[in-house]
């Protein structure tokens, strides 16, 4: 039997994983829950029974053994492993489940979420900005288009980077 | 001696303490998860993120040590370092509450 699939297109940036959270668990109230999520902004959801499910989601690069451990620990404590996306790790849960009903009990434990963007954003940051220079001495105006767009990448970075700052910072005083 | 050495780390977060208290015995995650709720009458909830930054940055500074693993779960214990940690709060904090005393 096939069940039906909704796509629902959204952006959230990095810094705006809570408001992501809040919107896949509005989806889940009206009966839409969570199948995949692209990466792209596309959200493929299943139709169902509206429920109360809390989404959570963190950010670790973990792979092999070590990635097992994390996600039986998540399991064990009642939350439902959804779909990693480039670090991004979807979670749910139902409140009526045994088990915490955050994934982050404290300040700390956030911090050390969001101090993990830092390194790739940076990295990233700074190879797109590093290419903008060389592209844009190639003749021609496709490169210097690619220029452009490179330039307009590496400033959505250092911007990324400055709010998830601001983020830590946030938390620290708390 | 390493006492100095030691209280670089406090004060602890209540999470942490949790944790280093209860781990006198070897134990997986989700069973800390739920002994610490239990001793702490509901007070002290983990979440699995909290749980599992802090098993790798208590076991990266050799707070704790694994004991055992299956390829599901892994168990922890604390370590001598890390059952001096806990005295060394456990003694900061009586002597907070010592100040309540009229």
């Amino acid at each position: 039997m096939e069940t039906r699939k909704i796509r629902k297109f959204k952006f959230f940036m990095v810094w705006q994983d809570d408001r992501e959270e809040a919107w896949l668990s509005e989806m889940a109230r009206s009966g839409l829950h969570l199948k995949s999520y692209n990466g792209f902004g596309v959200y493929t959801f299943e139709p169902g029974e509206p429920r109360n499910d809390i989404y959570r989601l963190d950010y670790l690069t973990v792979q092999g053994e070590e990635r097992q451990h994390y996600l039986q620990l998540f399991k064990d404590a009642g939350w439902e492993h959804i779909q990693a996306v480039g670090g991004w790790q979807y979670f749910r849960k139902s409140p009526g489940v045994d088990g915490p009903n955050e994934i982050f009990t404290d300040n700390a434990s956030k911090i050390l979420k969001y101090s993990r963007l830092r390194p790739v954003l940076i990295i990233i940051g700074v190879i797109t900005l590093a290419n903008v220079s060389r592209i844009i001495k190639v003749e021609g105006l496709f490169f210097q288009i690619a220029g452009f767009i490179s330039f307009a990448i590496s400033i959505l970075f250092l911007v990324t980077l400055i709010k998830v700052w601001l983020r830590i910072e946030q938390l620290k005083r708390l | 001696m390493a006492e100095n050495q030691l209280e670089k780390y406090l004060p602890l977060t209540e999470a942490t303490f949790a944790i280093l208290a209860v781990l006198e015995e070897p134990m997986h995650g989700y069973a800390v998860m739920q002994k610490v709720e239990q001793l702490s009458l509901g007070q002290i909830k983990l979440g699995p993120g909290t749980l599992y930054g802090a098993f790798s940055t208590l076991e990266k500074e050799k707070l704790i040590e694994m004991v055992s693993e299956d390829e599901r779960r892994k168990s922890y214990r604390l370590t001598e370092r890390g059952r001096r940690l806990v005295e060394l709060q456990s003694h900061r904090l009586e002597i907070l509450l010592g100040l309540r005393r009229v």
